[in-house]
């Protein structure tokens, strides 16, 4: 039989494989990867709009493994993703799973950035105003203050003055978040204590190096993947997207190499055929296509380091293609987890 | 005193002119609180692609950089009209756009080539690879073009089957092209980084927020670069902080600011060291002593 898929006809359905024999035997299923980790265990969560629903597919995977925050540190929607698991970290899988299902901002970004121009918005002071986020927030989250949370948990944005990254890890939960997703231009700035605050996508969008600079003992990186490489073109609309990859491509190469310089960082792999960050309909192929591929991973993860070998030493440890970009300064810490030949269905 | 510290730096010295839009003019200014001091390569990017492009073209680079500066702030073409934001938004009319930028690059640089044996450079951003691309043979006016192609201001630029834009985007500050070209030891000229004590103000409009946040990125990368550039080398740093909205109405003042601050920088450097050969960063400018990213390498 051969099943379709809704949102792209004529894909046949890729059902995730079993996981090897092996490592359910062995572990009652649970894949033992806590003991590679040296406490305590920050789980740092990327930016990336619509891509954030990567991380509810990173996420189901390592829930087949027996990983666990100690601390969570997000920015943007990994903020927003973050603070559901700091809340409730059992419950949040399957929040994030319907949360992501029902999320629709077609009304609100429907034309893309470009579509909300118009000869009127020129003096605003953002494209589209954030009551409605706000909103939205105190309806899924029941924590109001970072103190209700269950595991310790911060959210990064961006001083809009000094351009330094800003860790909220105290009082008021919501505001934080609203200013750690303040896309700039689209959403106004968040004043918090007398400063003005924008998406941490201007100073930490991946903040692993700030985990460190915190005291992580090691850490594990949920990035958000990207999108493919398009036809390069002359209009702001192409150009635009080619340059903000460009800046966020650097800056977490710049995160993760200065993290990895000191401890040892997982990064979870994450597609690079996705559609544009405001495409949000398409959450379901995006979180699934994660997640195979994450799981994919953590089982090689464990192939290559199998029960009985000491606990991971400072690198960044990731798949052998997870950047393709030519860096010296990441050279010098990465460390390549072979793929092995068969990958647990993954692609 | 400043020029005794300046000929202790260990040779080849490369003057880095960085990007900031604008905001660059400074450079004219601080090239003449140099003096007679002549460094052995010049590498700029973007706005500072400018300022290096002019200094083999007459007696006196300072000068040369003043006047074309000054001609920018003249040019027409640079007024910017919401006429030319919509076709940059759209991406119809490129081909005028581009023809008048040809035409301004054209009436302040000419024919004129590089400088021989590499000693001048200008860096852009290859569009497809997202690394630099250092230019340094051939006519300067195209490769200028490229580099400081910013969006919305300059079309891309096609250049042996590769599409560059502005350098700021992949070399912002280019440190480490100079350091890769041979460099022993740099003085930098600052011109991106926002001021630490820049006013705040209450009234945003939101493409001010977005270029902002392109700004901060872009001055984290140029930390980036210098950090990883001071830890083998001596990088003399000037900055003249961007105060986000600079107009072309300001670039004389911006001009004889960046002349101020570069002599006093300088004569606050030279006070503690009178001669430099170490690696590290020496800076008196405190948004660049204060840089969290630098600590450590700050002298």
């Amino acid at each position: 039989m051969a099943l379709r898929r809704r949102n792209a006809p004529g894909t046949s359905l890729q059902v995730p494989g079993a996981r090897p024999r092996a490592v359910i035997d062995d572990n009652g299923g649970i894949l033992p990867l806590s003991r590679l980790l040296t406490p305590p265990v920050w789980w740092t969560l990327a930016g990336g709009g619509a891509h954030g629903a990567v991380q509810l597919g990173t996420l189901q995977a390592i829930r087949e493994t027996d990983l666990e925050p100690e601390q969570l540190l997000g920015s943007s929607a990994g903020a927003l993703t973050g603070a559901l698991i700091a809340e409730d970290p059992v419950a949040a899988v399957n929040r994030l799973f319907y949360l992501w299902a029902d999320l629709d901002l077609t009304d609100l970004v429907g034309g893309g950035w470009v579509g909300m121009v118009s000869p009127t918005s020129f003096t605003r002071s953002s494209l589209a105003d954030n009551a409605g986020e706000m909103a939205s927030l105190e309806e899924v989250y029941d924590a109001r203050r970072f103190e209700d949370l269950v595991i310790p948990f911060g959210a990064v944005a961006t001083d809009m003055i000094s351009g330094q990254p800003t860790v909220f890890d105290s009082g008021d939960l919501l505001p934080a978040l609203l200013a750690s997703s303040a896309i700039p231009g689209v959403f106004p700035p968040v004043e918090i204590d007398g400063s003005y605050y924008i998406d941490a996508l201007a100073s930490a969008n991946l903040p692993a190096s700030l985990a460190m600079r915190r005291g992580a003992g090691s850490i594990v990186a949920f990035d958000t993947g990207s999108s493919p490489d398009k036809t390069i073109g002359t209009s702001l609309q192409q150009l635009v997207p080619a340059v903000n990859a460009l800046l966020s491509t650097q800056q977490r190469i710049s995160s993760l190499a200065q993290a990895a310089a000191e401890v040892p960082v997982l990064y979870l792999p994450t597609p690079a055929d996705l559609p544009g960050s405001l495409s949000f309909n398409e959450s379901f192929t995006t979180s699934r296509d994660s997640y195979l591929l994450a799981r994919a991973f953590l089982l090689d993860l464990a192939a290559a380091y199998p029960t009985g070998s000491p606990a991971l030493e400072p690198g960044l440890y990731c798949r052998p293609d997870a950047f393709s970009i030519d860096s010296e300064n990441l050279s010098r810490v990465v460390r390549p987890v072979p793929v092995r030949a068969a990958a647990g269905g993954a692609s | 005193m400043t020029h005794q510290l300046l000929h202790s730096l260990p040779s080849p010295t490369a003057l880095v002119c960085g990007s900031g839009g604008l905001n660059a003019a400074a450079q004219a200014g601080m090239l003449k609180a140099l003096g007679s001091y002549r460094p052995d390569l010049v590498f700029g990017s973007s706005g500072g692609a400018l300022t290096v492009a002019s200094m083999y073209v007459g007696e006196d680079p300072a000068q040369q950089a003043h006047r074309r500066w000054k001609q920018l702030a003249e040019s027409k073409f640079m007024h910017l009209s919401w006429g030319r934001v919509y076709s940059a938004v759209s991406g119809k009319e490129t081909a005028r756009q581009t023809r008048h930028v040809e035409e301004l690059l054209g009436e302040l640089f000419g024919d004129a080539d590089f400088a021989p044996g590499a000693v001048q450079s200008v860096v852009a951003t290859n569009l497809g690879t997202g690394l630099p691309k250092v230019m340094n043979q051939g006519r300067l006016a195209p490769a200028v073009q490229a580099s400081a192609a910013f969006p919305v201001i300059a079309n891309p630029v096609e250049r042996d089957g590769t599409i560059l834009i502005d350098g700021s985007f992949s070399a912002p500050l280019p440190v480490a092209q100079a350091f890769e070209g041979g460099a022993r030891s740099i003085i930098a000229f600052d011109t991106g980084r926002a001021g630490l004590r820049a006013s705040q103000e209450k009234h945003f409009r939101w493409y001010d927020v977005a270029l902002v946040s392109i700004n901060h990125q872009v001055a984290a990368n140029a930390a980036h670069d210098v950090a990883l550039v001071a830890a083998q080398i001596p990088v003399v740093m000037v900055s003249v902080p961007d105060p986000f909205r600079v107009t072309l109405a300001d670039i004389g003042s911006r001009i004889n600011l960046g002349e101020r601050m570069a002599r006093e920088q300088l004569a606050g450097i030279a006070e503690r060291w009178s001669s430099i050969s170490d690696p590290g960063v020496y800076a008196a400018a405190p948004e660049v002593v204060e840089d969290r990213r630098l600590s450590g390498l700050v002298r």
